[in-house]
């Protein structure tokens, strides 16, 4: 057993190789097939197996209708959230923010008679400079972003509160707004217009624009980003201005859909958002925060949670569910980052 | 001595681990191709070749990272086929891999460092310090490492660092001074003193008996330090110089196949003069806590070096010309205009482009791909219309990776998944496909194979002939000879001379980076706690 010499070599494993190689490449395209749309496939098997397990009110177009009804808040916070992820920073203010947002549109018209569009206005600007906030400490002070984001949550959710009393505003809400927020278009309910604007948005922002190409490289290497002469500081706080902007959309967009403001809303919608958010970065582009994935997690998780509960499990299972996936979808993510960088 | 009487047994050299036909697969990548090799003990055996020829994929594969498509391992009476090594075997084979960057804790002392990873010694329920600095002490005499037990690893130099993680790692493997030990690039990121000294360490180690399989870049320690040498290129081992054959040029031609060869060599014979050029970069008199009263110019179309042990203030110097390290005194003109001093601000990267030294670290996106990475800097070149031209963006790529030469040829190819010195080529790629007035490198040929490091040296010289100045720092002497016009030699800071091109070699080079500090400082340039 000496050293071989690259003549022997060539001879024997080589007319091997192609067989073999090609047939590990079509392996691994299907591998990377399934990786991406996995979570679709997931999607439409949990649509088929609850049409099964509940015949009569599963798969009815009221039930579909009633999803969409009251998951495209949901989607639009997830949505919010994807925005800091990518340049490598938690948001966990971002449902508050929403929360925050409702309150301040719902308060603006019920407690002070402001118009529809002022009070949407003013709504956006304050959840935007919450991010601005949220941004200024984190890229200016290097303070972490979970902490301080979670110190504004708290804030937020405290300001709700204290702006709606503790009550549920429900009167003097522009109409225009309620007849929107209930309304339906070939049978689509109006605020899933809304989300998909948001994704569209999100998603030109994030793939199509140079910001978004550079967003990626930042949250993958601070440093080098700097390095390559991007202007590191001011991208992130405006990373956070954007999360902050949508959380607002999802607020307004929460006052149409609901036609209050309840200040118990924003706080609840964190998990399933970063559920969403995590469960989204397996799938499509696997590895990477994405929005459309997003958009796909946030579906399966109302289908599946929306199936549960009628097939007759109790509705202590959402809870649960939701903190299942949680884990479940970081842990994915993680082994799927594993493979593909190979350590 | 019985280890002696071993080596002196009648049956020639004693095999302390077979490798035999081992393939390897990644996806599509056939990237070891039936390898076969033996390492004896008493022997330093080398491992070379260029990027991505499977040096780094074979220790892998031994060390129970990868499992192996077909092939065995053997050591002693233990044979197991090459698809299931685990860890576990490797150590009961007696096989130790220490990897470049050893995972030594900088804050801690070297006992503490020497007993991590084992149960600490306890005396009533108590950490024993007394027992953890006899172990200590009887690794570090055993080891013959020139530090005491106490010593912070800060303290040290990056040589006796090296020796410490190898004594770490052999500290538990099962046999002493008979087993196996990999060294994968040990000397990366050291200066030819220190180098030098670990090789040395080094040879002891293997005279007591244990087998070394040194896989290294730098060709000169491997001719120096090896007993053996194993040439693979395209996964295959191409063969096993050893005794007479191990030279230097003998090992490029079959590392490289002999058209490279000449190019590299006649590389080494280029002369340019360009100080008549206009000035792009000037330092008057800038001082740092660390550089004193530095001055420097680099003009038009020249390369100019930066020669000095690390921490002379070479990688400051760079650092601060892009922008992004402050300086207090003196004065900093680029291009014409004079740089803010006091705070660093942004990056100077519209005029300069700057390779860092931490390619890991500050280089580059390991996350994302190959054609992001190059393009990062030119996010704005594929906006047309409010969309970005991805087609675009994936023809440049694909034109720079072949124009590097990069492999994998996938622009797609995660970062990471790279070999460092390809991994190099795209951080290079990125820099120079832009044109700019300045370009400033730090170690711009890390990691890089022979082959590979005369393209990069080609194109900096290209970059240099279309009226580029180009600033390079290198621990590597002989790239500064092989790539510079002129070099400027620091020593603790400051600036204590310039020489002409014809006026290189690498051993002036050397005993001026480091003459000074010996007749100022002696004791600086050696690591604290040389005491018996």
């Amino acid at each position: 057993m000496s050293t071989a010499t690259p003549e022997n070599l060539q001879a024997s494993p080589a007319p091997k190789t192609p067989s073999r190689a090609g047939g590990r490449e079509t392996l691994a395209l299907l591998g990377r097939a399934g990786e991406r749309g996995g979570l679709l496939v997931l999607l439409l098997v949990a649509i088929v197996v609850f049409s099964i397990a509940a015949p009569d009110t599963f798969p009815t177009t009221a039930n579909l209708q009633s999803i969409l009804q009251s998951n495209s808040v949901l989607g639009v916070i997830a949505v919010a959230a994807v925005i800091p992820f990518v340049a490598g920073q938690f948001d966990l203010s971002i449902a508050a923010n929403a929360g925050f947002g409702s309150l301040v549109c719902g308060a603006l018209m019920s407690l002070h008679g402001w118009a529809l569009l002022p009070a949407i206005g003013v709504a956006i600007m304050l959840t935007s400079t919450v991010g601005l906030i949220n941004g200024v400490v984190v890229a200016r002070l290097g303070v972490n972003s979970i902490i301080t984001t979670l110190g504004t949550a708290s804030v937020l959710s405290g300001l709700a509160i204290w702006i709606s009393k503790g009550n549920t505003l429900a009167t003097g809400i522009s109409p225009e707004l309620l007849e929107f927020g209930s309304g339906k278009t070939a049978g689509i309910p109006h605020v899933f217009f809304v989300l998909i604007a948001v994704v569209i948005v999100a998603g030109y922002l994030l793939r199509q624009t140079p910001f978004g190409r550079s967003l990626y490289a930042l949250g993958d290497n601070e440093r080098a980003a700097r390095l390559v002469g991007m202007p590191v500081g001011r991208m992130t706080v405006v990373a956070f201005v954007i999360g902050g902007a949508l959380a607002g959309c999802g607020g307004v967009l929460q006052v149409a859909a609901a036609g209050s403001a309840d200040p118990q809303f924003g706080p609840n919608l964190l998990l399933p958002a970063l559920s969403a958010v995590f469960l989204g970065a397996t799938a499509i582009r696997p590895g990477e925060y994405n929005v459309t994935g997003t958009l796909i997690a946030v579906a399966f998780n109302a289908v599946s949670i929306s199936g549960l509960l009628l097939a007759g499990v109790a509705d202590w299972v959402q809870p649960v569910y939701i903190g299942v996936t949680l884990v479940v979808a970081v842990a994915l993510s993680t082994v799927l980052r594993k493979r593909r960088t190979g350590q | 001595m019985e280890q002696v009487a071993d080596r002196t047994g009648a049956t020639g050299p004693e095999v302390s681990l077979r490798v035999g036909d081992v393939e390897k697969f990644f996806g599509a990548t056939h990237a070891l191709r039936g390898v076969s090799l033996e390492l004896n003990r008493f022997e330093v055996h080398g491992l070379v070749g260029e990027n991505g020829c499977g040096k780094s994929t074979l220790v892998k594969v031994l060390s129970g990272v990868h499992h192996a498509d077909a092939g065995w391992v053997e050591a002693g009476e233990k044979k197991i086929s090459a698809e299931d090594v685990t860890p576990a075997d490797a150590r009961e084979m007696g096989v130790t891999v220490v990897h470049q960057e050893a995972p030594i804790f900088p804050s801690m002392t070297i006992e503490d460092n020497l007993s991590l990873g084992r149960r600490y010694p306890t005396r009533m329920g108590r950490v024993d310090r007394g027992a953890i600095r006899k172990q200590a002490e009887e690794v570090i005499e055993h080891y013959e490492i020139p530090a005491s037990p106490r010593t912070p690893a800060h303290e040290l130099n990056p040589a006796v660092r090296a020796m410490v993680a190898i004594a770490r790692a052999l500290r538990d493997s099962a046999s002493r001074d008979r087993g196996t030990l990999i060294l994968d690039e040990p000397t990366a990121g050291l200066n030819e003193v220190e180098a030098d000294d670990l090789l040395e360490a080094v040879r002891r180690y293997a005279a007591r008996g244990q087998a070394i399989m040194l896989v290294s870049h730098r060709l000169d320690e491997i001719v120096g330090a090896c007993q053996r040498v194993t040439v693979m290129r395209d996964g295959v081992v191409v063969t096993t110089l050893h005794g007479a054959e191990i030279d230097r040029g003998n090992i490029v031609r079959q590392m490289v196949g002999s058209n490279l060869a000449k190019e590299y060599e006649a590389d080494a014979a280029r002369v340019a003069e360009a100080s008549a050029n206009p000035v792009v970069l000037q330092f008057d008199g800038v001082s740092t806590d660390q550089l004193q009263d530095v001055s420097l110019a680099a003009h038009e179309g020249e390369i100019l070096g930066l020669a000095g042990q690390l921490g002379a203030g070479c990688s400051e110097a760079l650092q601060i010309a892009y922008g992004i390290a402050p300086y207090k005194g003196g004065k900093v003109t680029l291009a014409g205009r004079r740089l803010p001093s006091r705070r660093a601000g942004r990056a100077q990267s519209d005029l300069v482009g700057y390779v860092p030294a931490d390619r890991p670290g500050e280089g580059m996106f390991g996350g994302r791909s190959v054609r992001e990475n190059l393009g990062v800097a030119e996010n704005r070149r594929y906006w047309r219309g409010g969309f970005f031209r991805r087609g675009a963006e994936s023809r440049d790529s694909e034109a720079l990776i072949e124009q590097f030469r990069i492999k994998p040829d996938d622009p797609g190819a995660l970062m990471t998944n790279l070999s460092g010195g390809n991994q190099q080529k795209v951080v290079m790629a990125r820099v120079m496909r832009r044109d700019r007035p300045l370009l400033l490198l730090d170690e711009p040929s890390q990691g890089v194979d022979v082959g590979a490091r005369a393209d990069i040296h080609r194109s900096i010289r290209e970059v240099a002939d279309s009226g580029t100045a180009v600033v390079v720092v290198s621990s590597d002497m002989e790239e500064l000879v092989r790539l510079c016009d002129r070099v400027a030699v620091f020593v603790d800071g400051r600036v204590v001379g310039q020489l002409a091109k014809s006026q290189l070699t690498r051993e002036i080079l050397s005993n001026s980076i480091h003459q000074d500090l010996a007749t100022q400082e002696p004791t600086s340039i050696t690591s604290g706690g040389q005491q018996p």
